[in-house]
């Protein structure tokens, strides 16, 4: 797998902020070299917030780095690099976070939500690199979707694309029923706790995940109908209990009126774990348009 | 998107009709319209008819010929698939047999993706670069633009939004013909001239119509983000009647952001199904330019 020979060995900062912390890695060409993780005082002001950001940037910045790219678990303005009400950061409202960090840093950054950064990320150092149309999905605190057409990131026309858990779905919505909370409110337990209990082989447990497994399924089905993607990589918290949802999300998934599509459709879990600071530096090589050629 | 100069043929293949128009500047110069042989249980006789219409329409210039199909296709094979109201074709090598016998590249694709790259090329999409066109008639269709183009997708699976479950059934059971048939027992001809003559039950068909049109429009928006949805088939003529419970649906979204600059239009042109087959050539030939010299 290469790049067109303009990506070369070009230094990237990718960075995480999830929150309540903050994840950079220093990517040149296809090699993450190094990442630090600090903590972050998430309930601070917004100026203070910003300090801490830049603080952990600094020590890994250096005059190599001709890019930055940053995954934000919010709304983004991808456009203009604003990032608005930020979970876990109540102090971040609407944060010109693009525009704060070119002027201190002068180099090129670029802002996009952690599901888009995933989705990327897959394409450009993971999963999904021999495939052209995909989905990348995130379950775990919420339902989010970035998607990949044509091999580039598509964010919408007001980077509202993907937002698939918010289509209705039995009597709520899909993200309802396809994320953390769901456990907790049905049935009072963490998702966390079912998946320990479904390792050691209870049976209640592997019933949730089973139904889990059904209403994911649906989600996906609906994703083929909207997106018909060659390739779903799935990633979040809940993608780990795969083995147990697996066959009932397929059970589903394979009612999908396209019986010619289901043949070479492929879901999968992800498996690299430094995907999302990966994926916020695959946000600099898809601006620049960079086709992955192989 | 630059439209050549070059003189394509675009074939509609139709229920009843087979349509050809050669197309020169965004216009039908010389047109040829038969029968499509229903009865035929042997799928070349149908071909025939195809090549027999296509040749009626020829001119010594031609550079190539698209052909939309109201079926699932493999663009990249040229292969279609069940077609409903053609029997005998359940699996047709279309470009093979169409190519072996003109010498020219032949391009083939669904209906609605012909529709809404027809409207892309020649129609109100001119100014659009990220776009769904909608297609309303018998069923409902859908095809996604993407920068300018029809997303490459997997299978030409993409944009069948009608297919996502939708109350007891799915969209298309409530935003196509069969929602007038099943609710009201009438054919969309029939209620469309009841609403011209202000017939309450038609009008209150159309105004239920509208919400449930608005819901898939705001389940496009989850999905896709576009910039504006055209709608096409012969229900959307009867807009005026629909229009305004539609609106007000999709004014219930929960991303107000996207719903900035967010426009629904109604497809205008005429003869848009040659048209857009003719456009099939520019699209594809414009995404491999090496398939074509210039």
């Amino acid at each position: 797998m290469i790049y067109d020979e303009t990506t070369g060995n070009e230094l990237i900062l990718g960075i995480d902020l999830n929150g309540r912390t903050i994840t950079v890695g220093k990517v040149r060409g296809m090699k993450l070299e190094k990442t630090i993780t600090r903590k972050i005082n998430n309930k601070e002001s917004e100026d203070t917030v910003i300090k801490e950001v830049l603080n952990v940037i600094k020590e890994m910045f250096d005059k190599d780095v001709v890019g930055i790219g940053i995954g934000v678990p919010s709304v983004v303005d991808v456009k203009q690099g604003i990032v608005y009400r930020v979970a876990n950061i109540p102090s971040w409202r609407k944060v010109h976070l693009r525009e704060i960090l070119e002027n201190r840093l002068d180099v090129k950054v670029y802002v996009n939500n952690d599901a888009n950064c995933f989705a990327i990320g897959e394409k450009y150092f993971g999963q999904a690199k021999d495939y052209n149309n995909v989905v990348g999905v995130i379950i775990g605190v919420g339902f989010g979707a970035g998607i990949i057409f044509n091999g580039h990131l598509y964010s919408g026309s007001h980077c509202g694309a993907g937002e698939f858990g918010s289509m209705p779905y039995r009597d709520y919505d899909i993200e309802y029923y396809c994320s953390e909370g769901y456990f907790d409110e049905k049935y009072g337990i963490k998702a966390d706790v079912f998946y320990q209990r479904a390792t050691e082989g209870d049976k209640i447990a592997l019933a949730v995940f089973e139904q889990f497994g059904f209403d994911l399924g649906s989600a996906i089905k609906a994703i083929l109908y909207a997106i018909d993607p060659d390739y779903i990589v799935l990633g979040g918290s809940l993608a780990k209990a795969f083995p147990f949802f697996k066959t009932a999300m397929w059970e589903k998934v394979n009612t999908y009126n396209f019986k010619h599509a289901l043949e070479t459709l492929k879901i999968e879990v992800s498996e690299n774990p430094d995907i999302a600071v990966l994926g916020a530096a695959a946000l600099y090589h898809d601006a620049q348009n960079k086709i992955l050629r192989k | 998107m630059n439209i050549s100069k070059d003189i394509v043929i675009g074939v509609d293949l139709g229920a009843t009709n087979i349509r050809a128009g050669l197309v020169e500047n965004a216009k039908i110069v010389k047109y040829a319209d038969n029968r499509v042989p229903l009865d035929a249980n042997d799928a070349n006789i149908v071909v025939d008819e195809i090549k027999r219409t296509v040749e009626q329409a020829f001119s010594p210039e031609t550079k190539g010929i698209g052909i939309g199909i109201p079926s699932l296709v493999d663009r990249k094979h040229g292969i279609v698939y069940d077609v409903q109201n053609i029997p005998s074709w359940k699996e047709v090598h279309l470009k093979k047999l169409l190519e072996e016998h003109f010498h020219i590249p032949v391009f083939l694709d669904n209906d609605c993706n012909c529709f809404a790259i027809g409207e892309r090329l020649y129609g109100q999409g001119r100014s659009y670069e990220n776009f769904v066109g909608i297609t309303l008639g018998t069923g409902m269709g859908g095809s996604i633009i993407n920068r300018g183009k029809l997303i490459l997708d997997a299978n030409c699976g993409s944009g069948e939004f009608g297919s996502i479950p939708y109350l007891d059934g799915i969209y298309e059971d409530y935003c196509s013909g069969k929602f007038f048939k099943t609710i009201f027992h009438q054919n969309g001809e029939k209620i469309s001239e009841a609403a011209q003559n202000n017939d309450p039950m038609a009008l209150k068909a159309y105004h239920e119509f509208g919400k449930h049109l608005g819901n898939a429009i705001k389940t496009i928006l989850f999905s896709v983000d576009p910039e504006m949805v055209i709608l096409g088939g012969s229900i959307a003529k009867s807009h005026k009647y629909f229009e305004k419970s539609m609106l007000e649906e999709i004014n219930t979204f929960p991303y107000p952001n996207s719903l900035k600059n967010f426009k629904v239009l109604y497809s205008s042109l005429e003869n848009l199904s040659i048209l857009g087959a003719a456009a099939m050539f520019f699209d594809v030939t414009n995404n491999n330019p090496k398939t074509v010299s210039a």
